[in-house]
């Protein structure tokens, strides 16, 4: 026998009693009847799943070697704050996040160490190209943004990433419906029947990145997944020649939060493949427990371009190991006008035209 | 209307009156000791004094300038009997018709019911073929629904004068040779406004093509593979609910006359 005493409704939550007129189950809150076994059986499953548990060990990271840093120099951005780093024979003038000039602030020294870098893969010239791809067939644009030498200021940037690798076992509640239709000569009928579907297992993830840099926004550089992480290699300084890189200013552990939703939706998605057979499944309650949660510091290349159209600031990246390329554009709003007028009155006199056609003839 | 003996008026009033009584008795009007009904007969008193008679006066002009009786009856309802039967009855049995032939139409309508009918006879049914009918329903119909008798009976005695003479150049109207609403000037804003909504959909297109920059809520592309087990699996059956919608009804039923000798057309308001 159960040891539940109180038992839930299955469909709003609130405490569900026994109908003796119904002989059944009867929600005093949402007023749906249930089987007593159907009640019985939600309650025992429901009761067995575990709370969350999403904690993660501290970011690895490494201390770096003596003298490695010798060579490299921090520049601060006077503008927006940015702080980025170069060795001394790349240097850096202006701010790939906003385009201002920066200033020498001093040696690099602290931080942890990156444990992975992914090198460029992409120069220059590809990102140029990229980016005139990006451009190109975009009708509403303004035309300013398509001017050579504006695109020539396009860097490369080593971005910070926190990476995270766990075990999860995960035990989620779907609310999944079955719709039927059927006739006869006076009404039309549609049946819908709810389940509760429980489903639970383990999965791994491996390398979520989240980004450690508060001057990209997280939209833009998970726009730029995904990164081919088996093309990682341990971090030497040199690769840093002729980039720039970014400090990291949100920490692992601020970036925890951002791993965890993508967990927990990732779970959700991944078991939901294995209900079947109906016509909406949602998820509706999940329980994630990490195991052996372990975070790293990697650094992705990215190729940045920052554009300032009419005060506002626009900032394009592109992956520099596979170079896909995102970045919101502006609406010319003149243009946007113009197109919307000419096609109103083009398809108006379209519309009109159909419509004289089919009465006339 | 063909004058009959009073012997066949009798037997006649007689079987129809037991469907309406008072009617009869009435609005009947005398001539030469025969009872004929009026071509405006309103029992159903839908009608004002005013109309009624201005409505009868443009009837029997219209009769009479081409030998073809064209009438108008109201009635509280059909008892029951199929809207379509009681019209083409009501006709018969009244001597409703000029001519060898009891060349006439006649719209009746029953308020009690909400249902219309307009029934032709003889000569009436070359004139109003099946395509004509059609027109005049959607001509009549409009009026009917706004509860507009009087101008729904004005619109069926100018359509039949309309109806009367095409035919007399022996060429009866039909579905070619009807005359066509004119072209409605609302076309005009109901173009413009399907032109704005499908320019606004290429617009916010070529808008949509502008973002790229979306955020990735999932980590699916970094699950290890095979990674995956499931230890629990099960569905639990809660409820189900029904819900149903009536079908919308035809309001075209009853149209055509009841029998052979009889044409017409109908519906509900």
């Amino acid at each position: 026998m159960s040891d539940i005493l109180e038992y839930k409704c299955p469909c709003c939550g609130g405490a569900i009693e026994f109908n003796s007129k119904l002989q059944k189950m009867k929600c005093p809150y949402c007023d749906t009847e249930f089987d007593m076994e159907t009640v019985k059986e939600f309650n025992e499953a429901a009761a067995s799943q575990q709370a969350d548990d999403m904690t993660w060990e501290n970011a690895s990271g490494t201390d770096w070697k003596e003298n490695e840093t010798d060579k490299m120099s921090v520049y601060v951005c006077q503008s927006c704050g940015g702080e980025i780093v170069a060795d001394e024979s790349t240097g850096a003038s202006s701010c790939p996040f906003c385009g201002n000039p920066v200033v020498i602030s001093g040696k690099f020294s602290g931080d942890l160490r990156p444990d992975f870098i992914i090198p460029f893969k992409l120069d220059k010239k590809a990102a140029k190209e990229g980016l005139n791809k990006h451009l190109h067939g975009k009708i509403l644009l303004p035309k300013v943004f398509k001017k050579e030498n504006h695109i020539d200021e396009i860097k490369g940037v080593y971005v910070p990433f926190w990476l995270f690798d766990t075990d999860a076992t995960a035990d989620i509640r779907y609310h999944a419906t079955r719709t039927r239709f059927w006739s006869d000569d006076e009404y039309d009928y549609t049946e819908t029947s709810h389940y509760s579907v429980f489903r639970a297992g383990n999965i791994g993830f491996d390398q979520i990145p989240v980004d450690g840099s508060s001057k990209i926004d997280n939209d833009l550089t998970e726009s730029l997944e995904p990164y081919v992480i088996s093309e990682a290699v341990d971090f030497q300084t040199p690769y840093l020649a002729g980039y720039v890189a970014d400090k990291y200013d949100v920490s692992a552990e601020e970036s925890v939060e951002r791993a965890n939703q993508r967990v927990r939706r990732a779970a959700e998605d991944a078991f939901r493949s294995t209900v079947n057979g109906y016509d909406t499944v949602t998820p509706e309650d999940s329980h994630i427990q990490l195991h052996g949660g372990k975070t790293h510091y990697a650094l992705f290349p990215v190729w940045l371009l920052s554009t300032t159209w009419k005060g506002n600031h626009y900032l394009f990246g592109m992956n520099g190991q596979t170079g896909k390329f995102v970045g919101n554009l502006p609406v010319d709003k003149s243009i946007f006008t113009k197109w919307l007028l000419g096609l109103t009155a083009g398809f108006s006199v379209a519309a009109y035209v159909i419509a004289w056609l089919v009465h006339t003839l | 209307m063909k004058k009959q003996s009073f012997a066949v008026m009798l037997a006649a009033a007689l079987s129809v009156g037991s469907l309406f009584p008072a009617a009869l008795t009435v609005q009947a009007e005398t001539d030469d000791n025969y009872e004929f009904l009026p071509r405006v007969y309103d029992a159903a008193d839908l009608l004002t004094d005013e109309e009624e008679s201005q409505l009868l006066d443009r009837l029997d002009s219209l009769s009479e300038e081409y030998d073809f009786d064209v009438a108008v009856a109201t009635v509280q309802s059909t008892d029951g009997v199929a809207m379509n039967k009681f019209t083409d009855t009501f006709y018969d049995d009244n001597y409703y018709g000029l001519g060898d032939d009891y060349d006439g139409i006649l719209f009746m309508v029953s308020i009690g019911d909400r249902e219309w009918h307009i029934t032709t006879h003889g000569y009436g049914m070359t004139v109003f073929n099946q395509d004509g009918l059609d027109y005049l329903k959607e001509k009549v119909q409009p009026e009917l629904k706004d509860e507009d008798f009087a101008g729904a009976f004005n619109e069926f005695a100018d359509q039949c004068e309309m109806f009367l003479e095409q035919a007399a150049t022996e060429e009866p109207y039909d579905a070619s040779t009807l005359p066509k609403e004119p072209f409605s000037l609302m076309w005009i804003p109901i173009s413009i406004a399907i032109g704005f909504v499908l320019a606004l959909l290429c617009t916010m297109g070529m808008r949509a093509q502008l973002k790229s920059v979306r955020s990735q809520e999932s980590a699916v592309d970094y699950v290890r593979s095979g990674s995956m087990d499931v230890t629990r699996s099960n569905d639990i059956f809660l409820y189900n609910t029904v819900t149903r919608t009536a079908k919308p009804k035809d309001d075209t039923s009853d149209t055509g006359g009841s029998d052979s000798s009889h044409g017409g057309t109908g519906g509900s308001f």
